[in-house]
């Protein structure tokens, strides 16, 4: 739903993503390491946390320093747990929710949050979906009360005519941010090939064409009483409010709302590939790219943290291993990239390069090659694993500063590690990385055992990495009448 | 560690243990006690007050205008440069404008370029100099004890880059690649073609194409940026965890090098062409999934008296989520997956734009209903008295909350103060927005959004959309090639 920023500013300058699209809207906090100060001066958000009879999670966390409060509601929720044939649920879902409820019908919505000063939004992952606001602070008991009504009064006024309008938005938003994107289809066809078929991360975060097409009304409703219940979500407000009546306002529009069934989640099992795999994929474009992606780790993975210093260590600025070796001396690529993404089960790390104009794909990922060997063999310096975590003091004070980043930052760690406050923590890992650690995961998970994908412009396949043993591809999840546009 | 949250922390522990909680896993489907009455949506207490924050305005001893904003909560820092001379008024090329930012981080007099980037990567906070169309920025956000250190890296960047030429010809193979690239975008197209077939010639009408960063040389980006990086077009903002005096002290300290120079470059816009009949330009990019819709005219130069109803009728029409072209495009219909609105407002007659992709079947009726909410908007639909209420408070309440952070309170104060403003400005503003009636927004629409004098562009696959297009009726079809030059 995040599209109107989006909008504007690809009106204003036109962008391109060179990574191609990859999940949707809010990833997970980025691993991106910031900076190194002394653990015992990191500021804190201050938090309460509570549970309602019906198993809603609540945290509270009260900041008067301006006139603004922030709501966001977390579902655990997200493409993982859709079904094969049915994917796209989940997103398709988020886009429902702002149509209109029981109470609060269509436009509701708009009037009383951007028509009272505010702003919202929602987003969906592989792992959850988020519903936010902020606004002007005297609003706070109007919208617990909007919130509360599509929670659990969402049911009654959905309609197929409400369901169909959002499927054609939401395969309009397939054809723009992945169809109709220069290497747009390059996640989810990476993605297909590193989690075999039925694994929940098999499938992008918004569906196949044709599941979306068949997408009933009952599917639907039965997606959100299955998922959708109070035990199985997390409600944060932050911001300038007192914590009695907001407490009471809780009570009387989320506390009344019926609990829902035990929740099931599925088995999530780890990225692996038993062999190296070499794809060619002709894409509407230009000039090609060369992706390289192993198998990683999910969040809860003691390596993480390191993987996300490794990521910095590797490309994060000019000066260091691969940026300064292909972009600033050889010139053989603009722009070079690796990163670590960890979904909640599973993850992997990707790797990115943009080929300077007339440089030979083989021979460029043989020198990246050469460069990973050498760096799993002197690993980083002191220096440079300074430079991966500078900032992260900034970082800390500065995310102080957005009500509704601070919601979403608490949020977080409650749905993922069921614990608000473990940003705290995340950052206390990435402080504690030594370079020893970085070396040792560059050795563990940057192995032969990789998919290396070369998206090509159409009709020159000659110009992929080792063309003669790559296996052409294409998206599973477009549809046939627009495969190959 | 600030005193505010140590406070809330305590409380916050106070609070916790007072709390009764449900172990998981024991819900059951209840019914409420009591049954609660949603039929009423709670109304709002009273709003916060927009004021704008306190700042002074010194003169520093090298003719820079000092504004300082304290904000003593959190031991950070933002300190932002702005210097009233962009590319137009000094009739520079944006090509030059485009990479100077990089241009600035390929090393100076005192630092290679490696030890640039090490010392950057070290302060760990961005330190971004850029000169845009209208104005040049120079600026980071950071610890107040760091302070010190990035205004001298960032005065080294600004004063003593040697624009290394060999450099120029790295960045300029990466720039000719991206805008390559880029032009397998709809989007980019668009917004390449789109300004010349409002402005003609004029400044507005210029978008940065590929020869002109093929011709750049380093020294006409050191030439930019001497002539924008002078003391006595500048206007340095401190916000944040510093007092007057303390800003004003850094501020002389880390200028020491930087003597009074330099002046404000005098330069009037001129009045946007008058724009012919409405037209659609097509340019063709065959198998493309989605066409791009950009509807635009010139409006009229900012902060002037019309400013406040020409931002009624553009929130009306498209400026928010749920807006009329959103509602129609997007919702009703399932078009597109975004379809909005908005203002540029810069010191000239700058652009509507109302802009979207949409499903190439669609195209024809996409821009249909574009067109009907536009024309809607000039009375064919007169404005609810919701809709006027949702957007005066969207555009006036929205206030208090751009002052959570430095960055918001930045924006709200450089507003005037760059601009010369009154002080009063944002209170004239928002009783102006206030006052404004569904009358009025019909004639600003009328005038400004006029739907009779307005350029249709539409990037997408021709030889799908072309017949419907010229069978819809909006006006004369007129096809053009990527560069916007008409095509026969």
């Amino acid at each position: 739903m995040k599209y109107v920023a989006a909008m504007l500013a690809a009106a204003a300058i036109g962008v391109t993503h060179p990574d191609g699209a990859r999940g949707q809207t809010t990833a997970p906090k980025s691993d991106a390491p910031r900076s190194a100060p002394l653990a015992t001066q990191a500021p804190r958000i201050p938090f309460q946390t509570y549970k309602l009879a019906n198993g809603l999670t609540v945290i509270l966390s009260v900041d008067h320093s301006a006139p603004v409060v922030a709501v966001d509601v977390e579902h655990h929720v997200g493409s993982k747990n859709e079904e094969t044939g049915r994917t796209g649920f989940a997103h398709l879902f988020e886009h429902v929710m702002f149509n209109g409820s029981e109470h609060a019908p269509y436009g509701t919505h708009d009037r009383l949050t951007n028509g009272v000063g505010g702003s919202y939004n929602g987003s969906t992952n592989n792992d959850k979906t988020n519903f936010f606001e902020y606004t002007p602070s005297n609003n706070l008991q109007s919208l617990l009360w909007l919130e509360s009504d599509r929670f659990g009064f969402l049911l009654p006024t959905l309609d197929a005519t409400k369901m169909n309008a959002q499927r054609d938005v939401v395969k309009s938003e397939r054809r723009q941010s992945y169809d109709n994107q220069p290497f747009g289809r390059v996640g989810e066809i990476i993605d297909a090939h590193m989690y075999p078929e039925g694994h929940p991360y098999h499938w992008p975060v918004i569906g196949s064409m044709a599941d979306l097409s068949a997408a009933s009304l009952d599917d639907v409703k039965q997606f959100y009483n299955k998922w959708y219940g109070p035990n199985n979500a997390v409600l944060v407000v932050v911001g300038d409010f007192d914590a009695v009546p907001t407490r009471a306002w809780i009570q009387k529009y989320f506390g009344s709302i019926p609990g829902g069934p035990a929740v099931k989640r599925p088995v999530v099992a780890a990225a692996h590939l038993d062999a190296p795999q070499r794809y060619v994929y002709e894409d509407n474009v230009n000039a090609p790219q060369l992706y390289i992606t192993w198998p990683g780790v999910g969040m809860a993975s003691a390596d993480r943290a390191a993987l996300g210093v490794m990521g910095s260590v590797l490309s994060g600025d000019r000066t260091q291993w691969l940026q300064k070796e292909f972009v600033y001396d050889r010139k053989w690529a603009t722009r070079i990239s690796v990163r670590s993404s960890p979904n909640e089960g599973a993850g992997t790390i990707g790797l990115v390069v943009v080929p300077t104009p007339g440089v030979d794909l083989t021979k460029l990922e043989s020198a990246i090659d050469s460069m990973i060997t050498r760096f799993k063999v002197e690993g980083p310096t002191v220096e440079q694993m300074k430079k991966a975590t500078a900032g992260l003091e900034y970082g800390q004070y500065a995310q102080l500063e957005s009500m509704i980043g601070k919601a979403q930052t608490l949020a977080s760690g409650w749905v993922y590690y069921g614990d608000p406050g473990w940003y705290a923590r995340s950052e206390a890992q990435t402080l504690a990385v030594t370079a020893a650690d970085v070396k040792r995961v560059a050795d563990k998970y940057l192995g032969p055992n990789r998919i290396v994908l070369s998206a090509v412009p159409r009709g020159k396949r000659d110009l992929a990495s080792h063309a003669s043993e790559s296996t052409p591809v294409t998206s599973p999840f477009a549809s046939t009448q627009e495969v190959g546009q | 560690m600030n005193r505010s949250l140590l406070g809330a922390i305590v409380a916050a522990l106070a609070v916790t243990t007072a709390t009764s909680v449900v172990a998981q896993g024991t819900v059951r489907r209840t019914a409420p006690a009591a049954p609660v009455d949603r039929s009423i949506i709670p109304p709002p207490t009273a709003a916060p007050a927009f004021k704008v924050p306190a700042y002074t305005v010194d003169t520093l001893s090298n003719g820079a205008r000092l504004v300082v904003v304290e904000r003593r909560a959190l031991p950070i820092v933002t300190v932002s440069i702005h210097f009233e001379a962009g590319t137009n008024a000094l009739g520079a090329s944006q090509a030059s404008a485009s990479f100077l930012s990089s241009m600035t981080r390929e090393g100076t007099t005192d630092r290679t370029a490696d030890q640039l980037a090490n010392d950057l990567a070290i302060l760990g906070t961005n330190i971004g100099i850029g000169v845009g169309t209208e104005s040049g920025t120079a600026g980071f956000s950071t610890l107040v004890r760091d302070v010190p250190r990035a205004m001298d890296l960032m005065m080294d960047m600004m004063l003593h880059s040697t624009y290394p030429a060999a450099a120029l010809e790295r960045l300029r193979v990466q720039a000719i690649s991206s805008y390559d690239r880029a032009q397998d975008n709809v989007v980019t197209v668009a917004s390449q073609v789109g300004p010349g077939l409002v402005y003609g010639d004029q400044p507005y009408g210029h978008v940065v194409n590929a020869d002109e960063l093929k011709s750049v040389s380093r020294e006409d980006v050191a030439h930019l940026a001497e002539q924008v990086f002078v003391p006595g077009n500048a206007t340095v903002y401190v916000v944040g965890d510093m007092t007057r005096l303390q800003a004003r002290a850094a501020m002389e300290r880390a200028f020491k090098a930087w003597p009074e120079h330099g002046a404000k470059v005098d330069f009037q816009y001129p009045p946007a062409p008058a724009l012919p009949a409405t037209t659609v330009y097509v340019v063709d990019m065959p198998n493309k999934p989605q066409s791009y819709l950009y509807l635009t005219r010139a409006v009229a130069p900012a902060f002037g008296p019309e400013m406040a109803q020409i931002d009624m009728a553009n929130y009306v029409l498209g400026g928010a989520l749920q807006s009329r072209l959103s509602a129609n495009i997007r919702e009703a219909h399932g078009y597109s997956y975004g379809f909005n609105s908005r203002i540029s407002w810069v010191k000239g007659p700058g652009p509507f734009v109302a802009a979207g992709s949409v499903t190439r079947e669609k195209t024809d009726s996409a821009l249909i209903e574009a067109m009907k909410e536009i024309r809607g908007m000039t009375g064919a639909r007169p404005v609810t008295p919701e809709e006027l209420q949702s957007a005066k408070n969207a555009l006036t309440l929205s206030l208090p909350v751009r002052l959570q952070s430095d960055a918001g309170v930045l924006s709200v104060v450089s507003r005037v103060v760059d601009e010369k403003l009154p002080r009063n400005w944002w209170s004239d503003y928002i009783a102006k927005v206030n006052a404004t009636t569904a009358g009025d927004v019909a004639n600003t629409a009328s005038q400004y959004l006029d739907p009779n004098h307005m350029v249709l562009l539409v990037v997408g696959d021709g030889a799908k959309i072309l017949a419907p297009l010229k069978a819809a009726g909006l006006g004369p079809v007129v096809q053009l090639d990527k560069a916007g030059h008409r095509i026969p």
